[in-house]
């Protein structure tokens, strides 16, 4: 095992109740819980949704992994806040207000309805994030595969997104350690020259991994048709 | 039934890498192709399955039938119903991200439904897999789905391509067991392996290839050992692990190790896959931290790799994760450049038999070439302590030897050699093996 799947940061499959969901419902729910952020205005609203996400994930035992995604949202939060409290002027309930001399910013009026709103995109966006942490840590992409067919998007470009998502991991593993390699050789990583060590053998691994994975695929007997059934189990045909 | 008359092949390059293969293989047969590194073996099997000419190209000379059909003329589809193949790399084959998907893929090429998915997992003891993302696996794990996403398709005849290689002992024995089983239930199984010790007793036949012939074909040979230890002698710790923990999230490795490494000595560590060979490797080059607890090297306490280079080599597992440079003679030059050491180029080349691969291309070479090179580029700075991760990889049992006799004299310099492998003959080249559990450690 490895650094990065131990991170818990892509799927994993758990023994929960929201994991063994069919896949279908799994992504309604989260869709659902996505568009309603995104449509819906009332701050406690938005909260309640924010808070049955963060429910389901504490069921699916992902908090490691959704726990990073709410880093990025919480630094996204606070960069939209602090935007909005100083290019929105609209307001009466002002909370400080100076004069800046600046060229374009002549002063600074920080009112309580520009705190009030950027709080409230920043929880509607930490609810599609939240949401969208939901599909990726419990729907793996064998599932998402099968609801985008049964979606009836085409099976053969479904089947190549796939594929090439599969690779992400072995790359932030392959950079990882071709950066090891390089540095117990004493090399100095920086510039185009001493990242070269990495870039060169991380292309040129990636292009014969693509080259054994198509070799396998043909060796078992894939001729670019492709189905994808849902196999049963025995325990789930009884 | 196989039947191979007159078989010659050469690659799109022009290199010949089969000249004039006669061979017939009766239903329900267990054979072994062995041979030294680039003698053609895989290239043998890629024309039973129709990979060479369908995928390779090349120019193919001879008959083959397989089965009752001829692979340059039945498409690779069609042979995968009679032929299954299992590649050296396992996650080099892997099309999903979880076990299931992996597992369906093939029959759903086929068009075919699977019954029982359960029933392919059983047979091959990874039941509880099913629903597990392969990135997470161990390397024996990703082996036995490998082979499971193959049985599931019912060959008559399946190939594994060196299966061996990254397993310990143990799983490798089951490995063995599950393939005498499949053989005896009447599934014909071509074995390629370099580990012969490890299938003696199992297969009923061996084909010996050489530069794309075959000089044997025979009942097994026995295979030799090095008769001794090198030696035994040790002196002074270059090496001291203080009560070290270490974990990778949740998921710990070790607690309060303690343990010494001395000049003179060649150390084997052993044990399963994720037993934790590697990361103590990476915490003597001080690739990682320990949580907590002191690793001293050569006097260094908790030293990071970049004041260690140079003076500990690592040869990483993979030797293509080492090679970037246009010709074998940068890769080479490449430590001593970084770290101001110097070295005898040339010499360390002629001793790991490369010197006429000097201007080629590193990446060209072939498996167990592109290894010694790795290796190369590390030993000709002659750090005082050298970490090897499956240094064999590749490397047929000559080769093996060699290296195993330039480590005992490496060693005798008054320098530290530890290895992680799973290789029986490496180990017992060693002076001393470790046995390495997950969070149990005990030295022999």
């Amino acid at each position: 095992m490895d650094i990065i799947s131990n991170m818990g940061f892509f799927y994993s499959y758990r023994d929960t109740r929201f994991h063994n969901l069919n896949p279908l419902l799994k992504f309604s729910v989260c869709a659902v819980l996505a568009i309603a952020a995104m449509v819906l205005e009332d701050p406690p609203v938005l909260a309640a949704l924010f808070v049955i996400s963060a429910a389901i994930a504490a069921e699916s035992r992902i908090i490691t992994g959704w726990s990073y995604y709410m880093k990025v949202a919480v630094w996204i939060a606070v960069f939209l806040i602090l935007l909005n409290l100083v290019l929105s002027q609209s307001g009466n309930t002002v909370l400080f207000e100076a004069k800046l001399n600046l060229p374009i910013f002549e002063s600074i009026r920080i009112t309580l309805e520009a705190l009030f709103f950027g709080l409230t995109i920043s929880l509607r966006l930490a609810t599609v994030i939240s949401a969208f942490a939901l599909l990726s840590l419990t729907v793996s992409p064998q599932e998402m595969m099968r609801v985008m067919t049964k979606m009836k998007l085409p099976a053969k470009s479904v089947f190549v997104t796939s594929l090439s998502t599969r690779f992400v991991p072995s790359l932030m593993d392959d950079v990882e350690t071709l950066t090891q390699v390089q540095k117990t050789r004493g090399a100095k990583l920086k510039g185009i020259r001493g990242k070269g060590t990495v870039i060169i053998p991380l292309l040129s691994n990636s292009l014969e991994r693509s080259v054994s994975v198509a070799e396998a695929m043909e060796s078992r007997g894939f001729d670019g048709k492709f189905e994808y059934g849902r196999q049963k189990s025995k325990a789930e045909n009884d | 039934m196989i039947e191979i008359k007159g078989l010659s092949f050469a690659y799109g390059n022009g290199d010949k890498a089969l000249d004039g293969i006669d061979l017939k293989i009766k239903n329900g047969e267990f054979v072994l192709i062995t041979g030294s590194s680039g003698c053609g073996k895989t290239t043998l099997v890629r024309c039973l399955n129709g990979l060479v000419p369908h995928f390779y190209g090349g120019k193919l000379e001879g008959t083959v039938f397989v089965d009752g059909k001829k692979p340059a003329a039945a498409s690779t589809k069609e042979m995968a119903k009679s032929v299954g193949m299992v590649f050296q790399d396992p996650e080099s084959m892997f099309v999903s991200e979880d076990v299931e998907g992996e597992i369906s893929f093939g029959p759903s090429c086929a068009g075919q439904r699977i019954a029982d998915i359960d029933a392919v997992l059983k047979q091959l003891g990874i039941g509880a897999l099913r629903k597990r993302s392969l990135h997470e696996l161990s390397g024996g794990e990703k082996q036995k789905v490998a082979i499971a996403s193959v049985l599931v398709t019912a060959p008559k005849i399946l190939i594994l391509d060196e299966p061996l290689s990254e397993l310990y002992h143990e799983s490798a024995g089951e490995l063995m067991a599950l393939l005498k089983k499949l053989n005896k239930a009447g599934m014909t199984i071509i074995l390629i392996e370099q580990r012969t010790e490890r299938v003696s007793g199992f297969a009923g036949r061996e084909i010996v290839l050489e530069k794309g012939k075959i000089v044997y074909d025979g009942p097994p040979k026995s295979n030799g050992r090095p008769a001794s230890k090198p030696f035994t002698k040790s002196g002074d710790i270059l090496v001291q692990f203080e009560n070290v923990s270490f974990s990778y999230g949740d998921n710990k490795v070790f607690e309060n190790l303690s343990c010494d490494f001395s000049e003179g000595e060649i150390v084997v560590l052993e044990g399963p896959n994720g037993s934790g060979k590697t990361t103590l490797l990476k915490l003597i080059m001080g690739l990682l931290k320990p949580v907590s607890g002191t690793v001293n090297v050569g006097g260094l306490e908790n030293a990071p790799v970049e004041k260690l280079a140079g003076d500990v080599g690592y040869v990483f597992q993979n030797p293509d994760n080492h090679l970037f440079a246009e010709t074998v003679v940068e890769e080479v030059k490449f430590i001593l450049d970084n770290t101001g050491k110097t070295g005898d180029v040339d010499k360390t080349l002629k001793d790991f038999n490369i010197l006429h691969y000097k201007k080629n291309y590193p990446r060209y070479l072939s498996g167990g070439e592109k290894q010694r090179v790795a290796l190369a580029s590390i030993m000709v700075a002659r750090p005082k302590i050298l970490l090897l991760d499956e240094p064999t990889r590749g490397m047929d049992h000559e080769l093996k030897r060699e290296l195993g006799e330039k480590l005992a004299e490496y060693a005798k310099g008054g320098n530290l050699v530890i290895m992680a492998t799973h290789d029986d003959f490496m180990a017992s080249c060693a002076t001393r093996r470790i046995s390495l559990r997950k969070l149990h450690y005990n030295a022999g």
